[in-house]
């Protein structure tokens, strides 16, 4: 599904150039749970984010379902991500102004209420679904992040650090949802620091400046 | 998207408001301001048109010394001439009546006997007259004649054989009115037995037809050679002056004083936009990742620009209508009445407004695309 080779990103800041990753190669089938792991710096949130076809790399390649996504124009690539992916930030990013029901929905406001509804109940938010965020415990935020991401049937989730803010009681409800969502034949790439995501990955990975050590 | 932009404005209402604030006062000046323009217009219209006429077309053959020693042309035209103005409409002469006059011995005491016609207007528009009209067989009497004889009105006088009733003595003018008599411009051909001819032709200049660059008085000698070779033109300069500079007076203000308006009311809003833009940086971010492009993201922006122009419109108009239907009237006492809503003012506001508030929220609404979400998210 996601066949990635010598895949490098280099940041300037102030005249300084960063290596974040540094000859990445690395093969993702469709339906892998896969952890990735490393101290902050390692190059996980950017490895993410070049999967995820917001940040192109520097050198390499990076094939999704066999087509360079980053060869796609602006647009295709926003249809892409809109389609195919699906983002889970540890600081759940729900726009403030708008009920739970309507962040699921943000792409595509009124029209798709009834599903969102569901996946809502699904992930235990019946009674939060006309909420604002700053209503809304941190659990129930990343839940509702987590619906939001799952809204327009994506191939892959994408989730970096999502359990970081939670308790672990509420980290175990995430990390059920994303079991919910593999175990449907979806793709999950978890980037965190903990260890809780560990017993559902098929596989781990460990980045350490910028490559893959294990 | 509509539904997004209205749920933002609505839930940052404090940073919408300030800038709806400046649109809403860039309207309501520009409205209140080119209201009162408007009623000043009228205003100084009629207080210069009360001063009187400030065109006089004798026959060219008049003696000048003789004209300005008694007052009037000593020498006569056919009384037709004043019809050939019909003729032309986009002159820049109104009112126009023909007059006659001539010294007479009234009683005991000289006088001036002023027969006068009913006005003419070539323009074709229906304006109020300037000068009074006076029945057949009636008079007007002077100030000093009616102290000195103790005339009142619905008295019965003759004069050069014929009887008049006095339909009004006038009050003090200080000047040669005061020893003046008028009546019908026909009556008073018959007691002179001058029928058909008159001495004078006055008028008032139209302003609006002048082009601001040229000399009024060089464009209004043009207009008369062609309408009447026989005339010569004199021109109360005082009264011409007065009325000009009344007029572009007010345009110079509004000239000023908008521009300023509007780049004040720019950087407010686009300050402004840009605090909103800087408010939402990791909003643009998600967005961004969930698909939105550059073009929606811009229109998140722009849209919610475009909805404070339209509402600023709204309220500015009836913010800057009100106060000069309010204010107006203390200020143009003459013309109070006249003072009303300017409609076509709304049209124009709501078509500038939007795009004021667009231009002022257009770098902001670049800085916002422009940033890349990857960083946002990263940094975040």
């Amino acid at each position: 599904m996601i066949e990635i080779k010598d895949l490098s990103k280099v940041y300037t800041t102030k005249g300084a150039q960063i290596k974040a990753l540094d000859q990445i190669s690395l093969n993702i089938s469709q339906g892998e749970f896969i952890v990735i792991r490393g101290a902050s710096g390692s190059g996980k949130t950017t490895l993410l984010l070049v999967i995820g076809a917001m940040l192109k790399p520097s050198s390499g390649k990076l094939l999704f379902d066999k087509q360079d996504i980053y060869n796609l124009s602006m647009t295709e690539r926003n249809h892409f991500r809109a389609s195919k992916v699906g983002f889970v930030f540890q600081m759940f990013h729900l726009l403030p102004y708008l009920t739970l029901l309507e962040n699921v929905n943000v792409m595509s406001l009124g029209q798709k209420n009834a599903e969102a509804e569901k996946i809502l109940v699904d992930l235990g938010l019946e009674d939060r679904i006309h909420h604002k965020p700053n209503a809304l415990s941190a659990g129930e935020k990343q839940r509702g992040a987590v619906a939001r991401a799952l809204i327009n049937h994506p191939k892959i989730i994408l989730a970096d650090e999502p359990t970081g803010n939670l308790d672990p009681e509420n980290a175990e409800e995430v990390l059920k949802s994303f079991i919910q969502f593999h175990k449907n034949g979806g793709t999950v790439i978890v980037v965190t620091h903990g260890k809780e995501a560990d017993q559902y990955a098929d596989r781990i990975i460990s980045l350490k400046n910028g490559k893959i050590i294990s | 998207m509509f539904q997004l932009i209205v749920k933002e404005i609505l839930s940052r209402k404090t940073n919408f408001i300030l800038a709806l604030i400046a649109v809403i006062t860039a309207v309501a000046f520009f409205v209140a301001f080119y209201t009162s323009s408007e009623a000043s217009d009228r205003e100084t219209k009629r207080l210069t048109r009360d001063m009187g006429f400030n065109l006089r077309i004798i026959p060219k053959e008049t003696n000048m010394d003789n004209f300005w020693l008694s007052g009037f042309s000593g020498n006569t035209m056919p009384e037709e001439f004043v019809q050939r103005f019909n003729n032309f409409k986009d002159f820049s002469y109104a009112h126009l009546t023909a007059t006659l006059h001539q010294k007479i011995k009234w009683r005991d005491m000289n006088i001036i006997l002023t027969g006068i016609s009913p006005e003419i207007e070539p323009s074709g528009k229906k304006k109020d007259p300037m000068i009074f009209t006076i029945q057949p067989e009636s008079v007007y009497i002077g100030y000093e004649i009616a102290k000195k004889y103790d005339l009142k009105k619905g008295d019965s006088i003759n004069i050069l054989g014929k009887q008049f009733t006095v339909a009004k003595t006038l009050t003090e003018n200080g000047n040669s009115d005061d020893i003046r008599i008028f009546a019908p411009l026909a009556d008073v051909q018959e007691v002179l037995h001058m029928e058909g001819m008159i001495n004078e032709i006055k008028a008032l200049d139209c302003l609006c037809l002048i082009d601001d660059h040229k000399d009024a008085i060089t464009l209004l000698r043009e207009q008369l050679d062609q309408v009447m070779p026989e005339g010569k033109l004199v021109l109360n300069q005082t009264i011409a002056v007065t009325r000009e500079k009344q007029r572009r007076m007010f345009e110079k203000y509004f000239a000023y004083l908008i521009p300023i308006l509007i780049l004040v009311s720019t950087i407010w809003i686009g300050t402004l936009a840009y605090l909103n833009v800087k408010e939402r940086i990791q909003e643009i971010g998600v967005l961004r990742a969930l698909g939105y492009g550059s073009a929606k993201t811009a229109l998140l922006f722009l849209g919610r620009a475009f909805i404070m122009g339209v509402v600023g419109a709204i309220l500015g108009f009836v913010i800057g209508t009100s106060f000069s239907l309010i204010y107006g009237p203390d200020i143009f006492v003459v013309t109070a009445k006249s003072i009303k809503p300017i409609y076509s003012l709304l049209f124009w506001s709501m078509l500038l407004a939007p795009l004021l508030a667009i231009v002022a929220s257009f770098i902001p609404t670049m800085i916002a695309i422009s940033k890349d979400p990857a960083i946002i998210l990263r940094e975040n």
